[in-house]
């Protein structure tokens, strides 16, 4: 059972969970070497690296554009992501192991959108900011790295691991008003 | 005051750490004090088009040169750093 923050009453306006089981690398091309690290990372995951900011899936692993030429790499829990993209891009781009230093929460629910603009500057208004399009930005003074999933809406929030808690205070007392269940892992 | 980051989209300024002058030549190990007098500490303090580093930290983490006019404040251009810098060469 989830817990409840908040208003009581009625469905929960925005839920949220810790994707807990993640693997996170971060993919900088070296000088010169973007395309030699695009192309190697579609040979072995069928993705196109995304130029602009947004973050594309396939079948085992997804990218989120992460400023210029960087990219965050994202799949379900495996034994050491760096070796693997080290193996994948060779001396095109550098790789740090980022599982332990990201935390990523996902916010659900029908007042998703009304509590972020609680949290950020930037525009999330479905006629600007879509499915699969991502964006750095602080989120309550906080550098966040958000993407939406889908129409729900549904969005990632990446934290610093060490300012994690802070955000989830944030997002207690913001999603407070309309009801926040907080379901699976507690932060 | 918002700065279009080539990167980013349009944000508020304080997404950004201004650094100065864009543009200034470090000079040689062996030049004259009056040289590094002058790269480190004189500016020309123009009225008009002025060229400035702001670092984007709260998004992409990137250097840009920002082109604004000191008298008004309007931004004329934003453009990566490492572009510019990579066209001059
Ligand atoms: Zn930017």
């Amino acid at each position: 059972m989830p817990q409840r923050i908040g208003r009581a009453d009625g469905p929960a306006g925005v839920t949220v969970h810790e994707r807990g089981d993640l693997s996170l690398g971060l993919i900088t091309a070296r000088r010169g070497m973007r395309t030699t690290c695009i192309d190697s990372l579609r040979a072995s995951y069928d993705l196109d690296a995304p130029m602009t900011a947004r973050i594309v899936h396939g079948r085992t692993l997804s990218l989120a554009w992460a400023g210029p030429e960087t990219w965050l790499a994202i799949g379900s829990a495996r034994p050491d992501i760096e070796t693997e993209l080290k193996a994948v891009v060779g001396q095109a781009a550098s790789i740090v192991d980022m599982s332990d230093q990201r935390v990523v929460m996902r916010i659900s629910g029908p007042m998703t959108r009304t509590v972020l603009a609680k949290g950020v500057t930037i525009d999330l208004h479905p006629r600007v900011f879509k499915p699969g399009d991502t964006a750095i930005t602080p989120l309550a003074h906080i550098t966040t790295q958000l993407w939406q999933v889908d129409d729900t809406p549904t969005f990632d929030l990446v934290s610093p691991h060490a300012t994690a808690r802070d955000m989830f205070h944030w997002l207690t007392v913001s999603a407070a008003e309309f009801g926040l269940d907080v379901g699976r892992t507690q932060l | 005051m918002r700065i279009v980051c080539p990167h980013c989209g349009e944000r508020p300024v304080d997404e950004f750490v201004p650094y100065g002058a864009a543009g200034l030549k470090r000079p040689d190990a062996s030049a004259s004090t009056s040289d590094w007098l002058d790269y480190v500490y004189l500016r020309d303090n123009k009225a008009g088009m002025h060229g400035e580093l702001f670092y984007h930290v709260g998004g992409c983490r990137a250097w840009l040169i920002v082109t604004r006019d000191t008298r008004t404040h309007a931004i004329a251009e934003v453009v990566a750093a490492r572009d510019q810098r990579d066209a001059a060469r």
